[in-house]
């Protein structure tokens, strides 16, 4: 494999583990800040 | 010879749904549990529950590979399960914002709080316009393009690239341009009401950038789209 490709595939596979923890972290996050619903002030 | 000679004599292959990886059965069977991965990484909220399946997917291609039966390369199966994942999170997540899910408690839970983190358009006015959802107009543009436009295209193409179909491969180049067409429209609406979107959120500019350059998959694929060997893609 060409090393731009295999750059390529690398930054895919570390966005792609970003993608699953912004998705695991953010809402229980959100909850433990501000609780369920619109709770803005 | 006449050009309808030509024609006559054009060796036609048989019709083929899904090409050379639907004629291998650990591959199809790879596929189906890489594409429930897909799909529920696709959620955002159940992204965690998707790592079984692309595991599983993963050892099944690796026993492909070990018995010389694997039927694309690897870095096909990465680039487009990632796109593919990238729109669906896209897809359903913004979707959830333009659609009556923004009157849920989850969303109205959810936007706010993202709102609250990076951007504050998601929470100002929260669903006080005709179509709910968040109160800035030009996003609201840009989400009506995105979700019903952009993404679904995207989703289509990333599956027929992992499929290794001719047409995903030219797809993939056209919806990245699409992405990057985007790309630069939101980020300068983004700019351009700075004080009431980055500038009226906890992370601020920093926070925005972390949390969203995850999306910026088009100026990754690019040009591996256009230096990969396209005979592979013969379907």
């Amino acid at each position: 494999m060409p090393p731009m490709h295999r750059g390529i595939v690398f930054v895919a596979l570390f966005f792609m583990l970003a993608l699953f923890i912004e998705a695991v972290v953010i809402l229980p996050l959100i909850v433990m800040r501000w609780g369920w619903g619109y709770t803005v002030g | 010879m006449t050009r309808v000679d030509d024609v006559r004599n054009v060796e036609v292959r048989p019709e083929s749904t899904g090409g050379a990886a639907e004629e291998n059965p650990l591959m199809k069977r790879a596929d189906r549990f890489l594409l429930i991965g897909i799909v529920l990484g696709g959620t955002w909220a159940f992204g965690v529950f998707s790592i079984p399946f692309l595991w599983i997917a993963y050892r099944l291609m690796s026993q492909a590979q070990r018995e010389g039966r694997l039927t694309r390369p690897w870095a096909v199966t990465i680039i487009g399960t990632f796109c593919l994942i990238d729109a669906s999170v896209n897809f359903i997540g913004w979707g959830t914002d333009l659609f009556m899910a923004h009157d849920t408690t989850l969303m109205r839970t959810l936007w706010p709080g993202y709102g609250k983190l990076v951007d504050g358009a998601y929470y100002i006015d929260y669903n006080s316009l005709a179509v709910g959802g968040l109160a800035n107009l030009s996003e609201k543009v840009l989400q009506f393009y995105g979700v019903l436009v952009m993404y679904p295209m995207r989703m289509a193409a990333a599956w027929a690239f992992v499929k290794m179909k001719r047409w995903g491969l030219q797809a993939m180049v056209i919806t990245s341009f699409m992405y990057v067409g985007f790309w630069v429209a939101y980020v300068a609406n983004l700019y351009l009401a700075f004080n009431a979107r980055m500038g009226a959120s906890s992370w601020g500019v920093t926070g925005w950038w972390i949390m969203v350059i995850i999306y910026a998959s088009p100026f990754v694929v690019l040009p591996y789209l256009y230096t990969v060997n396209r005979d592979l893609f013969s379907d």
